[in-house]
């Protein structure tokens, strides 16, 4: 694999089954994660873009396959156009063939004969009492892996999905979905806690092996940066961008790209690229969201000012660590939620005491180091500024709490409009050249390409197969996966 | 945990079974039961939009199981906040835990599904192939379902001003990382 295609592959999903294992590492926690999806039992696996969700599944479903286990499953990414367009009504009628015609692959690539034809099937009853059918001739249970399931801003289908989830998992069909952290949405029949189990997907830094694995990856995937990086900085800086990104893979991986611009990897450099992380990453992907995210488009605003005041508060104090009142977080909730999808912050407990001032209780988020060193007084790095930044304990008289009176009360946070189609789809293909906002986007002779082939916006191309794209002159099957691959993560978050 | 918020219906189960009335061949009067005990008899959640302590609902009298409306109100939800105050770096369990919005919802959750799941083995009623129903890592998920919702609650429990012979908050927590650590250790042999 060239250096080109590795920068493209920003998603577990894209690898093939080859190159999947020698791309991963997978600590002993993420095999916790993978050992639940394995398990029987319905399971919903929560975390931002680029924490991993999709590799645990695909670790999860390689290890089924691989194994004598009598498990059999199928991992299915409802990355499927229709369902992202399909109203409340529709979505079922969509969903259930879909993920039919994917178990029907599935067999056939193992080789299993079933008298059902999957093919037809069109209702719920009909999908579960084939999959039983199936589990008692192999004398095998079966996990069903959604990836991909929900996204913020579209989630008039969710209560669809959620309602074939509970219907669907029995004691040999185990449902397992991924979802974002924002996804509150699940529908009346569906129950948050006794329907399932919620696995974080998110790297957390009080993980005992949260430096191992950002070190491994390092000295694997960007032997360029290990290589060059000073002695002293050397030891810490697998831990110091892995909080940086707040353990997020694929930010950790722009990070390292950023970084290996520069000829020796020192601890300025590390600063550098910290600004760098914060105003070429995090607030360019605020400005991507803008055509995506549906009816909460309005509240990017509110989300830009949010991550200003606490990247102020934090910068002052030198802390990565805050509290906020429940009242400000329930009224506000899908502004933090958007801070979180975009890698601002990530939440790391849902409840702990306002003990500087007493005041009640709410969630604790970290911030990513980026915007917080950006707001660091002086913003000179040095080893005792990246300890004090890094801190996972904070003395209280230290810890930055936003207590009901605080200054993000005077957020104004505006109603989110009805849900309409997503503004993206209209947008002219142009619009996807690489840039800060769109690192994973298409080159100026692919967009020619496609243009002069009469594709104009986003949506014509994603209705459009490889095999079409790569008839366009200039256009090979590497160049069509990658516009598509473009295309998908431009509309799919 | 049952003994230790509310004794006397321990005890009273206790002299009971020394009393010449008590059968062992069929359940008694002061048999401990999940569904009265631990979990409330009446499955017809209190109307949320009545207060919990009103006459409405204090007609029936208190609601003593374990995670029913009262007890939790006034014992176990205070020390499951209390448990999410303390820091979890040694312990994967209580950062779970620690992550959860609706911490006792959780833990209601996973018990209800655990105690189906245990039980069926017990009951021996799964007619199709229970291997491949209890496989290993189905039953090593579960085990530490299990010793995880326990033993948060248990050491939660600890911090109640109401609980009796409890132990330290901090013995409580080492117990807690101690038996994580036993578990962790046991089930990679």
């Amino acid at each position: 694999m060239n250096a080109i295609d590795s920068d493209i592959r920003i998603a577990a999903e894209e690898y093939s089954e080859k190159e999947f294992s020698s791309h991963h590492v997978f600590t002993t926690s993420d095999e916790t994660i993978i050992r639940r999806l394995i398990a029987a039992g319905p399971v919903l696996l929560r975390g931002p873009r680029g924490s991993g969700k999709s590799a645990y599944m695909l670790a999860a479903h390689k290890k089924i396959r691989s194994s004598e286990a009598s498990i059999f499953s199928v991992y299915i990414s409802l990355r499927y156009f229709p369902l992202l367009t399909a109203n409340a009504d529709e979505y079922l009628t969509i969903l259930i063939p879909f993920v039919a015609e994917q178990i029907q692959k599935e067999l056939q690539e193992h080789q299993i004969k079933n008298d059902r034809n999957f093919k037809a099937i069109s209702t719920l009853t009909e999908l579960r009492s084939s999959l039983d059918d199936i589990g008692v001739q192999e004398q095998k249970r079966i996990v069903l892996l959604f990836d991909d399931v929900a996204h913020i801003g579209r989630e008039v289908s969710l209560s669809g999905f959620f309602g074939f989830f509970r219907t669907l998992s029995s004691s040999v069909i185990s449902c397992k979905a991924a979802i974002y952290p924002g996804v509150t949405k699940f529908g009346a029949r569906f129950d948050f806690y006794n329907d399932a189990t919620v696995v974080e997907a998110q790297r957390d830094e009080r993980s005992p092996d949260f430096q191992e694995f950002f070190d491994t990856l390092l000295k694997n995937h960007h032997p360029n940066i290990y290589d060059r990086a000073d002695s002293k900085l050397l030891p810490q800086l697998g831990l110091l961008l892995g909080r940086t990104v707040l353990g997020n893979v694929r930010a950790f991986n722009w990070l390292c790209r950023h970084l290996s611009t520069y000829q020796l990897i020192s601890l300025q450099s590390f600063g550098d690229s910290l600004k760098s992380y914060a105003s070429s990453s995090l607030y360019p992907a605020l400005d991507e969201l803008e055509t995506k995210l549906g009816s909460y488009a309005s509240l990017l605003n509110v989300a830009r000012d949010l991550a200003e005041i606490i990247s102020k508060d934090c910068g002052r104090r030198k802390v990565n660590s805050m509290i906020v009142h429940r009242d400000h977080v329930q009224r506000m909730g899908k502004v933090f939620e958007i801070l979180e999808y975009t890698g601002f912050i990530a939440k790391r407990e849902a409840s702990r005491s306002l003990l500087r001032s007493g005041t009640g209780r709410g969630p604790r988020y970290v911030l990513s180091l980026g915007p917080l060193f950006e707001n660091v007084p002086g913003s000179t790095m040095s080893y005792d500024l990246a300890h004090s930044m890094t801190r996972v304990n904070v003395e209280k008289d230290e810890l930055v709490e936003y207590e009901p009176l605080s200054e993000i009360k005077n957020l104004i946070y505006p109603e989110p409009t009805a849900e309409t189609l997503l503004d993206v789809l209209n947008l002219s293909i142009d619009k996807l050249k690489t840039s800060n906002a769109i690192p994973y986007g298409l080159t100026d002779l692919m967009i020619n390409a496609l243009q002069l082939g009469g594709y104009k916006t986003v949506e014509d191309v994603v209705r459009v197969s490889v095999e079409t794209l790569d008839e366009l002159p200039q256009i090979g099957e590497a160049k069509a996966r990658r516009i598509r691959n473009a295309v998908e993560q431009a509309i799919w978050m | 945990m049952l003994a230790r918020i509310d004794p006397m219906r321990v005890i009273a189960a206790s002299k009971n079974q020394m009393d010449d009335s008590y059968e062992a061949g069929k359940p008694n009067e002061s048999s401990i039961a999940w569904a009265a005990d631990i979990f409330s008899k009446d499955k017809t959640p209190i109307d949320i939009n009545k207060k919990l302590w009103s006459n409405d609902i204090l007609k029936k009298g208190v609601e003593r199981s374990l995670l029913g409306w009262h007890v939790s109100n006034v014992i176990v939800e205070p020390c499951l906040l209390w448990l999410s105050d303390q820091d979890s770096v040694d312990s994967k369990w209580l950062k779970e835990c620690s992550s959860k919005d609706d911490k006792l919802g959780w833990i209601k959750g996973h018990f209800t599904r655990l105690y189906s799941t245990f039980s069926k083995g017990i009951h021996a009623e799964y007619l199709i192939d229970d291997r491949s129903m209890f496989d290993r890592e189905t039953i090593l998920q579960q085990m530490n379902d299990l010793l995880m919702t326990v033993f948060l609650l248990a050491t939660a429990l600890h911090s109640s001003p109401l609980a009796s012979r409890a132990l330290s908050m901090e013995k409580a927590i080492e117990l807690l990382t101690r038996a994580e650590k036993q578990f962790e250790q046991r089930k990679l042999t």
